[in-house]
């Protein structure tokens, strides 16, 4: 083959062959010696020590590797910042938005990627790969370059190009020389390959247009379900009708004598204000006309005084006075006047006239007379328009509150019509007062 | 076996005259001992700052002989051909664990026999188990019998002797070879390498624990061993390198060691830069990310209050700077500029180890609380390194005297001479 | 071995072992060429189908008939959910995590092998790097496959990346689970771009021995046109080494990060400092058993004993005993320090994972990952290769085990005595983990059959006549290791520093 192609003058360089590392060594400092610059030594795995026999020049890979790890480092830092410390910020395991130390290994990957990309596909750039067409390829000799063969080949480009003395230069210890013609064979792309090209080019576009026009349109359409079952299980959602059941509800009620746990309430006296094993009054608004301060005998036997399961203390107090102060104060006013932040924005509103009903003074005789179970059982369940609170404040809490309207009602309660004090005015009744008031109402 | 390389004669490598500067050391150790002692007075807090200050010193110079016997170790088990050239360094480093055995007993030892919370707050009775100004500690008296004096004496006395053991051993059969050359020690040393990395890595692990640990018996780490041993290669390799340099400069390594050398010790300080920050940042990161009271409380003081300065200054000096001035090559091959990286990363090797011991020195006797006292770097912390040092060195070159400055007996010293990078 | 050199003696007496005047060839045999090692290594690829080795048929049928029993769980799986499997209450963390960590510790041994065996210059590594490289990558296949389905909603399975979607969202860069994302991710694309580019001289090998067109298009379009340019191999050479000196730290940020998604919560048993060097000491000790397991067969199958010669075994078995001692060390450290540190719940942690309900799974891991590469301790044993064998499958269950110690153990038994239960796995448990071994054998058997099974390229450079002589002073005696070869770059710094000028 090489023998038919010598006579033709396109020729892309004479290539020689050498059996062994020290042939390919020699001719190398050769050729550089002799000034070539279009030309380079095949070999079937790295030689060492050939890049200094050819005067290879070191690449510039490392620098395009460390910038891009540095790329990385700003890229991998300053994603997570904002993403999570500016976009999207949320609250998590307690960390700050901006954790470093939690950033660290993120950007660690990052920058790892980015610098190996660049080591690999760097290297595939400054090769110039993919080369796939290459008149060397043509020469059957040369296939054996990647299995032990050793070559040269000076290019025919070469400005200093002189066939027969590339030819002496290589011809020491060369196996064989040949030369290469230019590759003629090279046909060019089939036409439907550029059509078929475009095609597929436009069509990859499709995807990401349709991810761009979901970012930004909105569509009435449910979204599209892959599994149904995930989205429409068998089951029956709470509050609703189904025909399994006889009742034709889809909740079960609890069985018939369920307690639920810690909802036990035997105490009646703790819970209900009421002596052990009287009547439990309902739970619905007090009636006052049923209760009403003439309604003697029909009235429930209201606990007077406290109920054993609490301990009236200095401390019970403070905790009725944070607990008012949280849940009555508002209306009630911090002194028990009737004169909280409500009820002085509503009277200055004239709230009145839209069927407004003021908060009613703790201080006042009506108030006083009112025994302790039944004051427990107005801050559980409300009266008039009041709303009952044994939803947010538990049972002891209550009776903490109604130990501290004992104590106000025994130690204020001097002058109803005094206005609301400074925000900061705090009552300070002792112990001694609710004693004074629990002996008073118990008397009644 | 190879007859282009020229093996150096006995004559050429044997080092001589280092018993002026040997003494030197021993006298200079000596009188900074007393100069720190006397310093220690003067500052009333019942010798606290003294023996913390000697602390420093001593696992600074301890480490750097731990890293030196770990890598002769390493070098044995692995076969290395590379390094054979530095291993009597490596060797000779390793003769300061006799000198330091005596100055742990004085400065540890002594103390926590006494029952005095000079260094070790658990050595303190009241501080255990309540008294005096002390409410005791449970977590400690959980442990109190791993912390009692003579318990702990005897470890530490085990872990010198493991230590010493496999140091006089090694370096024994590598002098022993110099004069017969006889193959069969390095087949020896190779089959023993195995289990005394076991010895040694238990023995330092432990020590890492006893030693610097413990001063705040209340805190732990598993990590805590590695992260010992990885101060231990770093600061030894600098120590190698600066060492290996010396005897070149002097003649007796010269046409020895080559650039290859010096770039193969920079790779691995390198390597070891990047593993201290690795064992170092997880140990902080699953700390910080659990945030569990009993285990953040000893960083919180480092890095939430006065020492929140020199932590950083850890972090930038251990890790980033070092990480980016050891990554190029040049820095690896120029003598000069690779032995100001090493200086520089002794440096910072002593800064890792004051910050893990002195924020301790205030911490729960009543004297302060570190998250508010910061560093008190002072003369008597310069005055403990003086002596400590002068007594390493003096170790150091004791061992090194009248004998030559490479295992020229080694079956593989041709290859290390003819070693080279790309 | 002994082979290599039977009359070293030292004043007159044999010497106690192997000479350590001499590095022995690493390349075994009397007359082996540049030409035979092709040939030896090529030719497995390119058998005609029809004479393809019966094992390896036996071999691939079997994996391939797990891969359908995988391909019919996961179906099970997604369209009913993960309640297919055992985890519950309070083991939400069950097998499917065990098998992740267990695939992606296997996978630590390929890259480990390429890039920090090639820093520090462990020329014996040419021999095996290629097919661990591969291991590696169908390892991490399988790893990835686990969590992958974890999920639950596979479909919107990219949520865990930080793409711009239509509902504002980003992830959540704090959590540990996240970083397992970008770790994983970024070691499965790294170590393919470093299997991929270390084929590509032996694809061009390959593409110049096809003796039919689909051969040579087929390998021809992956050899991107290699020539063996010198010019190439330098910048292939550079990128190789900077591609190692990356991927190094990488293979012990993985596992490392693997180790966060335990370490740093607070159950007891999970949140322990040593964990990221543990595990990491883990991986590279279940990768070579990995190795060993595949490499010992593959071997004898195909014809390469002279290349994967039995130093490469001896090695391997003491890297095996030497990573299993790490991960002992750190189980007794632990140990030691859930007494030390006096925390009640670390030392119930303990104690119950030695003599609690799973005491089995515990002592089964100590067995097989301490206790029997002790064998290792002698020569003899390392040359057996039934006791290679055996010792290094028990490996790869003794850290299988390990996972399950730690996964299981601490979530069956946490803070709350109320929550404790026990966990038990289903049959899609069982099947899917058997049918990850079914894909992992699959594509490694057809990596076998058709890629290049060792490096020829890098195999070449360490046999003796790849160096000039008189170059650098060194002669033929087979001495390599010491041997400047281009693949012997050290350089875990100098890699991102530029090249200077080769000072030969």
């Amino acid at each position: 083959m090489s023998d038919q192609n010598q006579n033709q003058p396109e020729i892309h360089g004479v290539v020689a062959y050498y059996d062994d590392v020290d042939g390919v060594m020699n001719a190398s400092r050769k050729i550089r010696d002799a000034g070539y610059k279009k030309w380079d030594a095949y070999t079937p795995f790295p030689v060492h020590g050939i890049d200094e026999a050819m005067g290879t020049k070191p690449t510039i890979l490392p620098w395009i590797v460390l910038g891009m790890g540095l790329t990385g480092l700003v890229v991998g830092l300053s994603l997570q910042y904002f993403t999570n410390a500016v976009d999207y910020v949320f609250l998590i395991s307690g960390k700050p938005d901006w954790s470093l130390p939690a950033n660290i290994p993120v950007t660690f990957e990052i920058i790892i990627l980015f610098s190996a990309y660049t080591a690999f596909f760097g290297m595939l750039a400054l090769n110039k790969f993919p080369h796939l067409s290459n008149p060397l390829h043509k020469l059957e000799r040369f296939k054996r370059v990647t299995n032990d063969r050793f070559a040269i080949c000076v290019e025919a480009a070469d400005a200093n190009f002189d066939r027969a003395r590339v030819e002496k230069l290589l011809g020491v210890g060369a196996e064989h020389i040949e030369t290469c013609p230019t590759d003629t064979t090279r046909a060019a792309l089939p036409i439907w390959f550029h059509g078929v090209a475009a095609i597929l080019t436009c069509a990859s576009f499709i995807p990401l247009a349709v991810a761009f026009k979901g970012r930004f349109a909105t569509s009435e359409k449910p979204r599209y379900h892959v599994w149904p079952d995930m989205d429409w299980q068998r089951k029956r959602k709470t509050q609703t009708a189904w025909e399994g059941f006889p009742d034709g509800r889809a909740m079960r009620l609890p069985v018939a004598g369920t307690v639920a746990e810690g909802e036990l309430r035997d105490d009646f006296e703790l819970y209900f204000g009421v002596a052990q094993g009287s009547e439990v009054p309902d739970k619905i608004r007090y009636d006052v006309a049923k209760f009403g301060a003439d309604a003697g005998a029909e009235r429930p036997e209201w606990l007077a005084a406290f109920p054993a399961a609490v301990n009236v203390d200095e401390a019970f107090l403070e905790r009725g006075r944070q607990r008012y102060t949280i849940y009555c104060s508002v209306c009630h006013g911090k002194q028990g006047n009737g004169m909280g932040a409500v009820a002085v924005r509503a009277n200055a509103l004239d709230a009145a006239q839209w069927g407004w009903v003021p908060p009613k003074s703790l201080l006042s005789e009506n108030a006083k007379a009112y025994s302790n179970g039944e004051l427990f059982h107005v801050a559980s369940n409300g009266i008039s328009t009041m709303a009952g609170y044994s939803g947010q404040v538990t049972a002891k809490d209550r009776w903490a509150i109604v130990a501290y309207v004992r104590a106000i009602q025994a130690t204020q309660g001097l002058d109803q019509t005094e206005a609301p004090r400074d925000a900061d005015y705090k009552p300070v009744p002792t112990i001694e007062s609710v004693r004074v008031s629990d002996s008073s109402a118990a008397g009644q | 076996m190879n007859t282009s390389i020229e093996l150096p004669t006995r004559d050429q490598v044997i080092v001589r005259d280092l018993s002026k500067p040997a003494t030197a050391g021993l006298v200079v150790g000596l009188i900074g001992l007393l100069a720190t002692f006397g310093l220690g007075f003067t500052f009333g807090d019942g010798m606290r700052h003294f023996g913390h200050s000697m602390l420093v010193a001593i696992l600074f110079f301890l480490s750097i002989s731990i890293g030196a016997l770990i890598f002769i170790l390493l070098q044995h088990v692995t076969s290395a051909g590379w390094s054979v050239v530095v291993r009597r360094v490596a060797e000779a480093v390793t003769g300061a664990f006799p000198i330091l055995f005596p100055l742990v007993v004085l400065v540890v030892l002594v103390p926590v026999f006494m029952g005095k919370s000079i260094i070790y707050d658990w050595a303190s009775h009241d501080f255990v188990w309540g008294g005096g100004d002390f409410t005791g500690s449970e977590l400690i008296q959980s442990k109190a019998g791993y912390f009692g004096s003579v318990f702990f004496a005897a470890r530490i006395c085990l872990y010198f002797a493991i230590w010493v053991g496999l140091s006089r051993f090694f370096s024994g059969q590598s002098l022993a070879q110099d004069d017969d050359q006889d193959p069969n020690r390095t087949l020896t040393m190779q089959r023993r390498s195995g289990v005394s990395i076991i010895l040694a890595a238990l023995a330092t692990t432990f020590a890492a624990f006893d030693l610097s640990m413990s001063l705040n018996a209340e805190w732990f780490s598993t990590m805590y061993g590695v992260y010992f041993f990885a101060g231990c290669m770093f600061s030894f390799l600098s120590v190698l390198a600066l060492s290996t340099m010396w005897l070149e400069k002097r003649g007796n390594l010269k046409n020895v060691v080559s650039i290859e050398h010096y770039h193969d010790i920079g790779k691995l300080l390198f390597a070891f830069t990047f593993f201290w920050s690795y064992v170092a940042f997880s140990q902080f990161m699953l700390y910080w990310y659990a945030d569990i009271p009993e285990e953040t409380h000893w960083f919180h003081y480092r890095m939430w209050g006065e020492w929140n300065g020199f932590s950083v200054l850890l972090v930038a000096g251990h890790f980033l700077i070092p990480m980016l001035g050891l990554m190029s090559r040049h820095v690896k091959r120029r003598r000069n500029v690779f032995a100001a990286w090493c200086v520089y990363c002794l440096v910072f090797h002593f800064v890792d180890l004051y910050w893990n011991v002195m924020p301790e020195m205030v911490n729960g006797v009543g004297q302060g609380d570190p998250a508010t006292t910061g560093p008190a770097f002072g003369l008597i912390d310069i005055t403990a390194m003086i002596s400590v040092g002068g007594l390493f060195l003096f170790g150091f070159l004791r061992k090194l005297d009248g004998k030559p400055a490479l295992a020229i007996g080694d079956p593989r010293l041709p290859e290390s001479l003819a070693f080279q990078n790309v | 071995m002994t082979t290599t050199d039977p009359t070293a003696s030292f004043g007159g007496k044999p010497l106690k072992g192997q000479d350590p005047r001499v590095r022995p060839a690493l390349v075994e045999g009397e007359n082996e060429t540049f030409s035979t090692v092709t040939e030896a290594v090529a030719r497995v690829s390119e058998v005609p189908v029809k004479e393809t080795n019966k094992a390896w048929l036996i071999g691939f049928g079997v994996s391939v008939t797990l891969l359908g029993v995988l391909g019919l769980m996961l179906l099970h799986l997604i369209t009913t959910g993960v309640g297919v499997w055992g985890n519950n209450n309070p083991v939400y963390w069950g097998w499917p995590i065990v098998n992740f960590v267990f695939w992606v510790g296997i996978g630590h041994a390929g890259t480990l092998i390429s890039a920090v065996l090639f820093l520090t210059r462990q020329n014996w590594r040419t021999g095996v790097n290629r097919a661990a490289e591969a291991m590696t990558i169908f390892a991490v296949i399988c790893a990835g496959l686990f969590p992958g389905v974890h999920i639950g909603r596979i479909w919107v399975a990219y949520w865990l990346f930080p793409l711009p979607n239509q509902m504002n969202m980003w992830p959540n860069f704090r959590s540990p689970l996240l970083w397992d994302v970008f770790a994983v991710s970024t070691y499965a694309s790294v170590s393919l771009l470093f299997w991929y580019m270390g084929m590509i001289p032996d694809l061009a090998t390959l593409r110049d021995r096809a003796i039919n067109t689909p051969r040579k298009i087929a390998y021809g379009i992956f050899a991107m046109g290699w020539t063996g340019s010198s010019r190439h191999w330098h910048r292939y050479e550079r990128a190789y080494l900077l591609l190692a000196a990356l991927a190094a730290p990488l293979v012990f940020s993985v596992h490392s990060v693997v180790s966060f998604d335990f370490a740093v919560s607070q159950v007891p048993g999970w949140h322990t400092t040593i964990f990221p060097p543990y595990f990491v000491a883990g991986a590279i000790f279940s990768g070579f058993a990995m190795v060993l397991t595949l490499m010992v067969p593959a071997r004898q199958f195909f014809g390469l004993k002279h290349i994967i010669t039995m130093k490469h075994i001896d090695v391997m078995c003491r890297i095996l005993m030497a990573t299993g001692m790490m991960v002992g060390y750190a189980y007794m450290i632990e140990f030691f320090m859930a007494w030390y540190g006096g925390v009640q719940y670390e030392t119930f942690a303990f104690v119950n994972r030695a003599f609690g309900n799973y005491w089995w799974a515990y002592w089964i891991m100590v067995s097989c990952n301490v206790i029997f590469p002790q064998i290792f301790w002698s020569k003899k044993m390392r040359a057996n290769l039934w006791v290679v064998m055996l010792v290094s499958i028990t490996t790869n269950i003794g850290m299988w085990f390990e996972r399950f110690v730690i996964t299981v153990t601490s979530l069956s038994r946490d803070f709350v005595p109320s929550s404790w239960g026990y966990f038990s796995p289903t049959y899609v448990d069982m099947l899917m983990f058997l049918g990850s071994f079914g894909l992992f054998f699959t594509l490694f058997l057809l990596f076998l059959r058709f890629l290049p099974t060792v490096a020829i390229a890098e195999v070449k450079t360490v046999m003796p006549q790849a160096h000039a002589h008189g170059d650098h002073g060194h002669g033929k005696d087979g001495h390599v290791d010491a041997d400047p070869t281009s693949y012997g770059t050290a350089g875990g710094g100098g890699s991102v520093a530029p090249a200077s000028k080769q000072d030969a």
